[in-house]
């Protein structure tokens, strides 16, 4: 049986302490909706692992800082 | 309003409009034996992405693909719904006579692909409502 597990992001604080960064400009820089953006700061979508990846790198962090595994 | 649910609505209403030209042409005497051609509409379904498509930004993204999928397995759902109900409905209406008007079989793959098209569109419209 696998534990259900959420993951939770500090997506919304990394766009505020980096300049105040738009959801659009997010989007546009790693290439996807602004939607999407959206629903990653709600936590109602888990993104892939190469999105998780670029976003991290966006904001000059690891992954695991920028996610969080909540268990 | 993303792009990906501007092309949703698009198929939703070019499903819908097909509906509606063979229904209306079905009702009108003089058009009656050409009712199928209503479903000339659907043509229209293969150029939706070509409308829809700007360069730049990305007409789906992986969040639209995850939709795009559970959307189409719901559609293909409805598909072998419709294709198993109609066939067993045929079996049942008509099983007597030993065979199957074909005026009965000709409406069958363009009406269950009207209901692949509404499901598939209408499924992907409320999972991004939902923002999944």
């Amino acid at each position: 049986m696998g534990r259900k597990a959420e993951l939770g992001n500090h997506l919304k604080l990394q766009r505020f302490l980096n300049g105040n960064m738009t959801q659009e400009d997010l989007a546009h820089r790693v290439g996807v909706t602004r939607q999407t953006i959206i629903s990653l700061e709600g936590g109602r979508y888990t993104p892939s692992l190469i999105l998780a990846i670029r976003l991290a790198r966006i904001f000059g962090m690891p992954v695991e800082e920028l996610f969080i595994l909540e268990e | 309003m993303t792009r990906y649910r501007k092309y949703s609505r698009f198929q939703l209403l070019v499903s819908l409009s097909a509906l509606v030209a063979a229904s209306v042409l079905l009702l009108i005497p003089a058009t009656r034996t050409a009712y199928l051609a209503g479903f000339g509409i659907l043509g229209l379904l293969g150029v939706g992405e070509i409308l829809f498509n700007r360069k730049g930004s990305p007409l789906e993204d992986e969040r639209d693909e995850a939709i795009q999928r559970k959307a189409t397995t719901a559609g293909f759902t409805m598909l072998w719904l419709g294709l198993v109900g109609w066939s067993l409905l045929a079996l049942f209406v008509f099983s007597s006579n030993g065979t199957v008007p074909i005026g009965v079989v000709k409406p069958l793959v363009p009406l269950v692909w009207c209901l692949m098209t509404l499901t598939q569109a209408t499924w992907a419209l409320v999972l991004d409502g939902r923002s999944v």
